[in-house]
């Protein structure tokens, strides 16, 4: 028998190690215990814990089978309103807010860069990220540069660009890795090319709608969390009008819960002040660096708190610092600056 | 006459929250939606966290479940599949995700893993570069069918869709690798692509069940 055949005949052919099994099995019985005092202690005794109304019970099982189905904006659009949209905002929220409208005004000022649909967008990162497992402690790995050359081309597209990566702890050093996906992907959110990113509307208010319709918060997460994690996938790697760029920044700064940092460290060491979004609840926060002269973004740290696995304190499990960023006429090219480095 | 007279006591003792039957769940199970987690991710971490929070989900959402029906397991798979589908979510992470996993590394770069783990580790790329051919949809419904062994019907109580639905994809995932075993034509320097086409012969061969 080959492998290949005893692979599908055996049901399940992969197996965790029984304590890796005991372990998740614990993290269960955990959630399940601590669900099932809570319930107790707000119910009176001989009343069955059963008929407790959970915040999302019917939600997530038909959202899951709708995402499948591929109807899934439908379904989010009724939920997963930001509870603290009514909420007055803090001193230091009101402080992001007009740093963030700072940033966007220094955006609005930045030179245009044209872009033509049979380019690539370069941008060179400095990258340390997580190297443990999803289950454990954080292990930062090493400082490693990463290139990525983004496709412009609208698509569908199977290869939307081409990473390199190099240096310690970087994965599958010095080759060209395709960023491929086996359904072919259209300029859009998984794939932002300048114009897509030009066609998005330049009114704050509307660009907001837009991305709470678009971003899919994942279980536990508010919108708002999610929508601020889009933004910082979409402002961070790409090129796009000034108005377009302001526009993110302005959308941001009316989430609910957005805080400045006055002080914080990219992953090439330059300080800056940081924009985050405060407890939502979610296991992990999100901060974006900006150069307090230019206000330039510098690049982003990511936190996490996660009690489960062993993480009670919010612990830095990513940062990165974006070097250079370039509009080239193909994949592989560098661009000369940084050539003759 | 009720043919699933026996699973319904399980169906209710979930459904009221009891915690052994969420152990019992869990041991019977646990191995069977970590595999299609595997298939699905293509990445041990993701697995292992997408099995942890299938469970977790099943808990939250246990009112959701049917008072009478079958075997829970096409539920399971169910939400692991949404779960293994969220792994990879985010475009950071995504970005990340889909340059490394596709490519299965050289034998070589094993060089300090167990001969056990290599073994794993390459089973593991090559399924999930079979996979990873087809569209996403039509994916999920052939890991579901094929290698988890769920029938028709419990693939689309699984996805929440039609059972046409579930033949329709099925047959164009089968299609898929039928051309994909046909062509067969590895890059020299690709081995593995001579298994892949292999690999997705033998998944054609399954149609009988």
């Amino acid at each position: 028998m080959s492998e290949a055949e005893e692979l599908l005949t055996t049901p399940a052919e992969w197996d965790l190690p029984p304590e890796r099994h005991r372990h998740f099995k614990d993290v269960l019985m955990q959630q399940i215990d601590q669900d099932r005092s809570q319930d107790l202690s707000v119910r009176t005794p001989g009343r069955p814990p059963a008929r407790r109304r959970f915040a999302r019970p019917a939600v997530l099982v038909p959202l899951a089978s709708a995402a499948l189905a591929g109807a899934l904006l439908v379904t989010l659009s009724v939920d997963g309103r930001a509870p603290a949209t009514g909420t007055t905002p803090s001193a230091t929220a009101a402080g992001a807010s007009v740093t963030l409208n700072r940033i966007a005004t220094a955006a609005m000022a930045s030179d245009a860069i044209r872009v033509r649909d049979d380019q690539f967008v370069y941008v060179r990162t400095l990258e340390r990220s997580n190297t443990g497992d999803f289950s454990g402690p954080v292990r930062l790995g090493a400082l490693h540069t990463e290139e990525r050359w983004t496709a412009q081309d609208p698509g569908p597209l199977h290869v939307t660009g081409w990473i390199r990566a190099s240096g310690k702890d970087a994965i599958m050093p010095d080759q060209m890795l395709p960023i491929e996906s086996p359904d072919a992907i259209r300029a859009g959110l998984h794939h932002p090319t300048y114009r897509w990113l030009a066609s998005l509307p330049t009114d704050p208010d509307a660009l907001l709608r837009r991305l709470r319709e678009e971003a899919r918060p994942v279980e536990g997460e508010s919108r708002d969390q999610a929508v601020f994690s889009l933004i910082g996938d979409l402002i961070s790697g790409t090129v796009m009008p000034p108005a377009n760029a302001a526009a993110f920044y302005r959308a941001a700064a009316r989430l609910p819960g957005v805080r400045e940092i006055p002080d914080a460290v990219d992953a090439a060491g330059r300080h800056g002040i940081a924009i985050t979004l405060d407890d939502t609840g979610f296991a992990t926060r999100d901060e974006w660096i900006f150069d307090k002269e230019t206000l330039a973004l510098l690049g982003s740290r990511y936190y996490v708190t996660d009690p489960d696995r062993g993480i009670t304190k919010e612990t830095l499990y990513g940062t990165s610092a974006v070097m250079e960023t370039a509009v080239v006429d193909a994949k592989g090219e560098v661009p000369a600056r940084a050539a003759s480095r | 006459m009720r043919e699933t007279e026996a699973a319904e006591p399980e169906r209710a003792r979930i459904r009221a929250g009891d915690r052994a039957a969420f152990g019992e769940l869990y041991d019977r199970y646990a191995r069977a939606v970590y595999n299609h987690a595997l298939r699905l991710t293509g990445n041990w971490a993701e697995a292992e966290e997408a099995m942890s929070e299938t469970f977790l989900a099943a808990w939250r959402t246990r009112r959701t479940v049917e008072p009478e029906g079958g075997s829970l397991k096409p539920w399971l798979l169910g939400i692991a599949t949404h779960k293994a589908y969220n792994a990879n979510r985010g475009l950071r992470r995504r970005l990340a995700f889909l340059a490394r996993s596709p490519e299965p590394r050289p034998v070589e770069d094993f060089a300090e893993e167990t001969a056990g783990r290599i073994d794993d580790a390459r089973r593991l790329a090559l399924v999930h570069r079979a996979l990873g051919r087809l569209k996403r949809q039509d994916r999920e419904v052939f890991a579901l069918c094929v290698s988890a062994g769920l029938d028709y019907q419990q693939a689309a109580e699984a996805l929440g869709v039609p059972v046409g639905t579930v033949r329709s994809r099925l047959s164009r995932a089968r299609d898929r690798l039928a051309r994909l075993s046909a062509e067969a034509e590895p890059p020299p320097d690709r081995g593995e692509m001579e298994s892949e086409a292999a690999l997705a012969a033998l998944f054609l061969r399954e149609e009988t069940r």
